[in-house]
């Protein structure tokens, strides 16, 4: 803001670059979706309450990706380098709470997507992850969603047993 | 949307957050074509818009435009200090106009026009730079 705009803006116009570091959080028990007890929707359904707090091992991720994105910034030739991690705005992959696993105990979906206690119920989405994946998880999905589709038509005759 | 002071105070303050460049031969961005690009922005940040201006307002005791220029640079600057999410909005309106007008443009070497649908020409860069990383081993396994 002021005098100093002009020249401040030339100064970094077609001089700037960026980098995203994407870092995949541990399943960790303290992040959970549940029902929130209180906020429902106009049919009385509990909205979802989302707890997610920041690790120690995700915070050291971040710290490790900025310092190495940094070196790389300043061995390009960079000498004002910013950042901030996490980023406040941005896109975030909501991923588990419905994991895949050949044990009742210890996860929500069979290998094929169906869920252990409801014979009819297929959970095709990023629920079924385990952890949240290092990148983007879209194509990932496409592909657990083309193989669950495939597995229920090969099980057509007993898929609910 | 905005009641006359307003406009004014805000005119007033996008041409102290980007003043007119004799060097660089563009306009502030109080410029008559540049501000009513403003005014016809902000739209769903009219709430933002209208806090800053309270807060300013609230600075000068009266109306911020009605100030001497010294003493709404010097309100400018606090309110710049003292920051805010209605200012970043505020900010963030201000430069989109700004930087979409076609002197602007010009003036930083751009072409005026969007860069779609045309698309644009982009120069080709020397390929032979990734013959190393197409000659490296597979780093990944492979999947059967």
């Amino acid at each position: 803001m002021g005098a100093e705009h002009q020249g401040a803006y030339r100064k970094l116009f077609c001089h700037r670059t960026g980098m995203v570091a994407i870092c995949e959080d541990l399943p960790e028990e303290h992040n959970t979706v549940t029902l929130d007890p209180v906020l429902k929707d106009s049919n009385g359904i509990p909205a979802p309450k989302i707890m997610y707090t920041l690790s120690e091992n995700s915070r050291r991720m971040l710290d490790h990706a900025v310092a190495r994105a940094t070196e790389i910034l300043r061995a390009a030739g960079a000498h004002d380098v910013w950042s901030e991690a996490p980023i406040p705005e941005g896109g975030w992959h909501l991923m588990g709470t419905a994991r895949t696993g050949t044990d009742p105990a210890r996860s929500v979906v069979n290998e094929w997507g169906r869920s252990h206690d409801v014979k009819n119920l297929f959970i095709v989405d990023g629920s079924i992850f385990v952890t949240s994946g290092g990148v983007n998880p879209t194509r990932t999905i496409q592909a657990l969603a083309l193989y669950i589709a495939d597995s229920i038509k090969q099980r057509l005759a007993t898929l609910f047993d | 949307m905005l009641k006359a002071d307003q406009c004014r105070s805000l005119r007033s303050l996008a041409e102290i957050m980007i003043p007119a460049s004799a060097e660089y031969g563009v306009p502030s961005a109080g410029d008559d074509a540049i501000f009513a690009d403003i005014l016809r922005s902000f739209g769903r940040d009219a709430e933002h818009v209208l806090a800053v201006l309270r807060t300013l307002d609230q600075t000068a005791g009266g109306v911020f435009a009605d100030l001497e220029p010294a003493q709404r640079k010097a309100a400018a600057a606090r309110l710049q200090e003292s920051g805010g999410e209605s200012l970043m909005y505020l900010e963030r309106i201000v430069l989109q106009c700004y930087y979409r007008d076609d002197r602007v443009m010009r003036s930083l070497g751009l072409e005026v026009r969007p860069p779609f649908p045309e698309g644009f020409e982009v120069e080709q860069g020397d390929w032979s730079l990734l013959d190393p990383v197409r000659a490296r081993p597979k780093l990944y396994r492979e999947v059967t």
